[in-house]
This record gives C-alpha cells, sequence and structure tokens, in this order.
C-alpha cells in the first residue's frame, strides 16, 4: 500500500519546512511531494535544499491546477492513496493514519477532514462558516449526501478517485466542486472529525473582496457539476 | 453615396487588405486566422463597389434604412468573433495547464534520476 501526501504550496516558505516535518513526524510511512505553484518567494529553494521532492510548476496555475498535478504524479507513481494538505500548517499530520485505515476499513473512495462535525479547534470566521453551510444545503441539495466542510483542503482518495482527479479538476475553488463531481459518479465519501489551526504564515488565497466572486462561481460550480450528465 | 466617398472606401479596404496579407506572409498572423477578416473585408469591398446590393438585401430584410442592416450585421459578426476567441482562449488556458504540468513532472524526474545516479 503506497500512501502520498500531496503539498500544494504558494509563497509558503514560512511554513513548508514545519509542514513537511509534521508528516515525516506523525505519518511516516507516507511519501510526500511538495507542488510548488510557481512561488515569487524561495519556497522552492527551501524545499530542494532540504532535499524534498518537490514539482516545480514553471507558471502558476492557481490551486486547482496545482493539486491536480499533484494527482498526475500520484498516478504516474503507482500510488494506490493520495492525499491533500495545505503547505501553510493549517493541517495536521496525525491525522493521516486514522483517515487510511477508516479509507480502507470501510472501502471509501474519498475521506475529508472535516472541521465542524466535532467543532473543535480553528473554525474560521463567521462569514466563511456561513458560506460553508451554504454550500452544504446546495451539495445536499443536488447529490442528496451531507458533507459539512466541503471547502476542506484536507481530502484523501483511493486509487479511482486519483485517476478521475488526474483527468479532470477543477481549476479555482476547486474543493466543494470537486466533491460533488465525485458524488454524483457515486463514489463513497465520508468525513471524519480533525482539529485545524489557524495559518501560520502566508496569506489565504481568498481576500474579502473576492469572496463574493467565491461564492457565487462556487455555488454555481456546484450546481453545474450536480446537474451534469455522466 | 457619392463617388468620392466610395474611391476613399475602396482605398482604405485595399491598404488594409495589403497590410493583412503581408502579415500573413511574414507569419505575423496565421492565415487560419485571418481568413474570417479576408472574407469581411471582401464583403465590404462588394458592398461598396455595388451598392445596389445592399438597399436589394435591406429591402429583402424588411429593413428601411440599409445602414441599419449594416450595423446589425456587423455587429453580429463581431460578437461571433468574440465568442469564437473566448472558445480559443479556454482551450489554450487548458493546453497550458497541461504543458506546464507535464514540465514540472518531468523536471522531477530528471533531479531524482540525477541524484539516483549519483549515489
Amino acid at each position: 500500500m503506497r500512501k502520498l501526501v500531496i503539498i500544494p504550496a504558494y509563497n509558503e516558505s514560512g511554513s513548508i519546512v514545519r509542514a513537511v516535518t509534521d508528516i515525516q513526524e506523525h505519518a511516516p510511512e507516507f511519501d510526500y511531494i511538495v507542488v510548488d505553484d510557481c512561488s515569487t518567494d524561495n519556497t522552492w529553494q527551501i524545499c530542494r535544499e532540504h532535499g524534498y521532492p518537490v514539482l516545480h510548476l514553471p507558471i502558476n496555475l492557481g490551486i486547482g491546477g496545482a493539486v491536480q498535478s499533484g494527482y498526475l504524479y500520484a498516478l504516474r507513481g503507482g500510488y494506490d492513496v493520495a492525499v491533500q494538505m495545505d503547505g501553510d500548517g493549517q493541517h495536521n499530520a496525525r491525522y493521516l493514519n486514522e483517515m487510511a485505515r477508516v479509507l480502507q476499513e470501510e472501502q471509501l473512495d474519498m475521506v475529508i477532514g472535516s472541521r465542524f462535525i466535532e467543532k473543535e479547534g480553528f473554525q474560521s470566521s463567521g462569514m466563511r462558516r456561513l458560506g460553508i453551510r451554504i454550500f452544504t444545503v446546495l451539495i445536499k441539495l443536488v447529490t442528496g449526501k451531507t458533507i459539512t466542510d466541503a471547502t476542506s483542503g484536507m481530502r484523501m482518495c483511493n486509487r479511482d478517485v486519483i485517476e478521475c482527479f488526474a483527468k479532470s479538476y477543477p481549476k479555482d475553488y476547486p474543493e466543494p466542486e470537486s466533491v460533488v463531481t465525485i458524488l454524483k459518479k457515486r463514489k463513497r465519501v465520508r468525513e471524519l472529525p480533525v482539529v485545524m489551526n489557524a495559518r501560520e504564515a502566508g496569506v489565504s488565497s481568498i481576500s474579502p473582496r473576492k469572496s463574493v466572486y467565491f461564492m457565487l462561481k462556487v455555488s454555481l460550480a456546484i450546481l453545474l457539476a450536480g446537474i451534469r450528465r455522466k | 453615396m457619392t463617388a468620392r466617398l466610395q474611391i476613399i472606401i475602396v482605398v482604405i479596404i485595399v491598404l488594409v487588405l495589403g497590410k493583412i496579407i503581408r502579415m500573413v506572409q511574414k507569419k505575423r498572423l496565421a492565415l487560419k486566422y485571418a481568413l474570417p477578416w479576408l472574407g469581411v473585408i471582401i464583403c465590404l469591398l462588394i458592398a461598396d463597389l455595388f451598392p445596389g446590393i445592399v438597399e436589394v438585401m435591406s429591402d429583402w430584410m424588411g429593413i428601411d434604412l440599409p445602414i441599419n442592416m449594416l450595423m446589425f450585421l456587423g455587429f453580429g459578426f463581431i460578437l461571433i468573433l468574440c465568442f469564437v476567441l473566448t472558445l480559443y482562449t479556454s482551450k489554450q488556458t487548458d493546453e497550458i495547464r497541461q504543458l506546464a504540468q507535464e514540465v514540472a513532472l518531468l523536471r522531477e524526474e530528471l533531479e531524482r534520476e540525477k541524484k539516483n545516479g549519483i549515489h
């Protein structure tokens, strides 16, 4: 059973080492690959100095294209399990083993780490939570399934879903839309409670100014993915 | 339409036509993308040389003023062209993404092999 952690990183020089060390300590049986989305800081240099395996994108593709590169790497490297974990220190590697165990034992296709099952740790701002709740309602509407934390960037999937994502993955704000696509393919998805941290360094990709656009675009994407014929 | 205006328009059209053909010859513009423009220019040339055609057409379409028909057709052409360009952009974005990912994967593979070669 070969398992890979995909760490998308854009200008994460301040936190990438801690993120990787976290994986090395708490999930040593996972391989990992950093995807440097053409950072303008020295994220790439830091990875090379530490000898981390890294995919360096020659142009900035945004989170969707970066993560998809990781899935392509997983596909070609023959990995059975791939898990996404942000490079900004928000996610804790100590959950990876538990997620992998549940994925395997319950024969699931995807396991998502959710902040909102046990409501512990960093819960994001009120506005964001409202947005995420709207996604939950929309996803329930188009798939009938409940996903409490559709924007979670901490998700683990099996070979089947790796293949799906390597073939096609949404470009920007990809998480909710890709969950809907997977659910629509009748894959089995389950959420596990995790605790996330507030980010240690760097800036979130979603500024307040962009959040209106974000809500509109993701809502529309969920609906379109929901009514799309396979 | 006065004869003078007709001549001015012919001169402009010929200049533009010449410029486009030059650009195609110098490979600054692919023939594929020049074709719709060449088509439009030739239509304009015909309309300018034989203004009767425009009147017959607008009559047939039930448009009182020929100029309105020209505006309508021109606007329609530009809308279609914009849409086609959006399609191209979308497709190219996708192709560029694939290229970038492939480059990143190949580079990683190369560095890995280099490292293994030293050991």
